[in-house]
């Protein structure tokens, strides 16, 4: 996708971080809880991201299902970065949508790794009835810890 | 006439001529509608290329303008600044503050952030001529829309985002509208915006293409018309084309079946009838009047067509003469009848043929010399050959002729004079040649007998003639109380219908046989 980097610099990702070079790679886990919001508040629909991110490869590996939707996918994204309520320009444009769970990953960018893991990046799923989105959710690290 | 071509012929080569032209006018109608068509839907494209040319152009300006104010960042009153521009401009779908990579940092209206589908990386954007923009597809719900990007600086760009909308692209007439599609699209083959895509898949399975494509920008705009709907499309002018063309066609192959039908000139005419010896000698008999014994018979010209026509010689001599034709005529005349008449020749020693000679003829150099050896040449005496000049037409030099006619009654030859009495020259060439006949002509023959001024003019020549030792020949005795007229004047010998008209020398020995074998018959009994 869009902003993926093949190249993989470890201490620039630990610098982004504001870790010092010596700090260690770390698997951090991610979730968020899907749902409608504003106007599609009462969709019913409802849905998960999970993911992991690799601090040091920024590998961001997710699997997201859903269910209850007014009707297919006609698409689904990583927008940010954004405050909640707020909407931002795609990051990562999710594949497989036509099933009900699927999976992927990507490289982050390393200039987004801090946005993303302070969790200004939402999961937005489009349906035909709502295109701008019938469910989303902000993506916010399980383990508050993973910045030690 | 003869023609050159049978009607047949040229009815055909007036078709293939007609045909050709039609055929020819089909193709230039085709070459000229097609040039037309390509023309006009060339300038079509165009026309769509520089509207579009105009909506990046407008998209730059407006950026521009947020520029030159100082109106690019993602602060809330920015944002909103940008906002009341894109209500004003009104043609802008949103501008977004990017990062030189392309990735969005704010959206004037962000919510339409939701409704793209994909969003481009810098490296997937294509730059202009002068490299100062980006022009680039933004796939969104439901419609595509054309990104503008141009770099603010080092960190910071801007986009604006715009549709192409359908009455922009709609150029087509209306005969083609349903059978076409108009396209902008990007130099890699991104569709930037379409306008009857239908007619561009499945539906057509052949078209034509017609292309303008940008200089200043990265993008090309296509006409794909149904091949089928444009080979219908402004065909007015190819029947009328089609139509002028085989007129001129069949004013052509008129112009030429005149030329081919043209009659012969009858001159040329002659000159082929002469190469292909259509000319021949026929013969009137000259009798005796007592006894109808034939004894001569004159060599008078038939024009015997190949058709089995016999044209009258009123009808070429005169032609024949003014054109110079005659003396070939007369030669080729007296080879053919001194060739079939020689065993009658060899068997008669008496008998004599004339032939008419005109006075130019006469006098031409070597025509004595001439005459000698044709007949020469033909095994026949040359007492036999009698030739008639007429009194028509005077000769120059009366001396000069006399000296001709001395010259040949000095091999020979006889001469007689033809029409006395009717001639221009009254009497002086009946004294001045020394001719040895007189032939008397038909015009006092008609009325002898029944006028007494004819009888004695008649009896006049019968006298001159006894005088000075000449034979007389009364021409055109048509029936016996002129016959005996004549006799009664003192006419001994004669010709005419009353015993047989001009006949082909066949027919004519087949008359001089049974002429023979009735010697003794009063010559009563050749009346037809």
């Amino acid at each position: 996708m869009k902003f993926m980097h093949k190249t993989s610099l470890i201490a620039a990702a630990a610098l982004t971080l504001g870790m010092s070079a010596a700090a260690q790679a770390e698997m951090i886990d991610l979730y968020a809880e899907l749902v409608g919001e504003g106007a599609v508040a009462e969709s019913g629909a409802t849905g998960e991201f999970n993911g992991t991110f690799d601090t040091e490869t920024r590998e961001l590996s997710w699997v997201v299902s859903y269910s209850g939707m007014s009707g297919p996918l006609i698409g689904a994204h990583i927008h940010g970065p954004a405050q909640p309520g707020e909407n931002a320009g795609i990051m990562i444009g999710f594949e497989g949508i036509e099933n009900n769970a699927f999976s992927g990953s990507e490289i982050l960018d390393a200039e987004v790794v801090e946005d993303f893991l302070a969790g200004l990046y939402y999961a937005n799923l489009h349906t035909e009835a709502n295109p701008g989105g019938e469910i989303r959710g902000h993506i916010l690290p399980v383990d508050s810890g993973m910045m030690n | 006439m003869r023609r050159h071509l049978p009607i047949i012929l040229v009815v055909l080569l007036t078709t293939v001529i007609v045909s050709l032209f039609g055929l020819g006018g089909h193709f230039g109608a085709t070459r000229l509608i097609h040039a037309q068509q390509e023309r006009q839907l060339h300038d079509l494209a165009a026309l769509v290329l520089r509207r579009t040319e105009n909506s990046v152009q407008f998209a730059t300006d407006a950026m521009d303008q947020l520029q030159s104010r100082g109106l690019v960042g993602c602060a809330p009153s920015t944002l909103q600044s940008i906002r009341f521009n894109i209500y004003q401009l009104g043609a802008l779908k949103d501008i977004r503050v990017t990062r030189p990579n392309g990735s969005v940092q704010c959206s004037a209206l962000p919510e339409t952030l939701e409704f793209d589908r994909v969003w481009p990386s810098r490296d997937e954007m294509s730059a202009t001529a002068d490299g100062n923009q980006l022009i680039f597809k933004v796939d969104q719900y439901a419609q595509t829309s054309v990104g503008v990007m141009t770099d603010v600086d080092a960190e910071t760009s801007l986009v604006a985002i715009f549709a192409l909308p359908p009455a922009l692209l709609d150029v087509l007439p209306e005969e083609l509208q349903y059978n076409a599609n108009v396209i902008v699209e990007l130099n890699n083959d991104q569709l930037l915006a379409a306008l009857h895509p239908l007619a561009g898949t499945g539906m057509i399975s052949q078209f034509d293409q017609f292309m303008a494509t940008s200089e200043q920008y990265p993008f090309r705009a296509v006409l794909r018309v149904d091949a089928r709907a444009l080979s219908n499309w402004e065909q007015d002018i190819y029947w009328p084309i089609v139509s002028l063309v085989a007129a001129l066609g069949l004013a052509v192959s008129l112009l030429i079946s005149r030329l081919l039908l043209r009659p012969e000139s009858p001159i040329a005419e002659i000159d082929r009838a002469i190469a292909n010896e259509e000319f021949q000698p026929y013969m009137q008999p000259i009798f005796r009047l007592d006894t109808g014994q034939i004894v001569g018979a004159e060599m008078l010209a038939r024009w015997v067509k190949p058709t089995g026509e016999v044209v009258p010689p009123f009808r070429f001599i005169k032609l024949a003469e003014e054109s110079g034709r005659i003396e070939a005529m007369t030669w080729q005349l007296l080879k053919l009848a001194l060739t079939q008449m020689k065993p009658l020749l060899s068997a008669d020693k008496r008998f004599t043929i004339s032939v008419n000679v005109t006075p130019h003829h006469f006098m031409q150099q070597g025509f004595a010399d001439d005459l000698r050896r044709e007949v020469h040449a033909a095994g026949v005496a040359y007492r036999q050959i009698c030739i008639e000049l007429t009194e028509r037409e005077p000769f120059e030099d009366l001396g000069a002729a006399a000296s001709v006619v001395s010259t040949l009654q000095g091999y020979g030859f006889k001469l007689a004079l033809d029409d006395v009495g009717i001639g221009h020259s009254g009497l002086s060439h009946l004294q001045g040649l020394g001719a040895n006949t007189i032939k008397i002509d038909k015009f006092f023959v008609d009325t002898v007998g029944r006028d007494a001024t004819a009888n004695s003019i008649i009896q006049m020549l019968v006298r001159l003639a006894h005088e000075l030792h000449m034979d007389l020949v009364a021409e055109g005795i048509e029936d016996n109380q002129q016959m005996q007229a004549l006799i009664e004047c003192g006419v001994e010998r004669g010709q005419g219908y009353v015993v047989s008209p001009p006949v082909a020398i066949p027919a004519f020995l087949d008359l001089f046989e049974q002429n023979r074998a009735s010697a003794e018959t009063p010559a009563s009994v050749y009346v037809a």
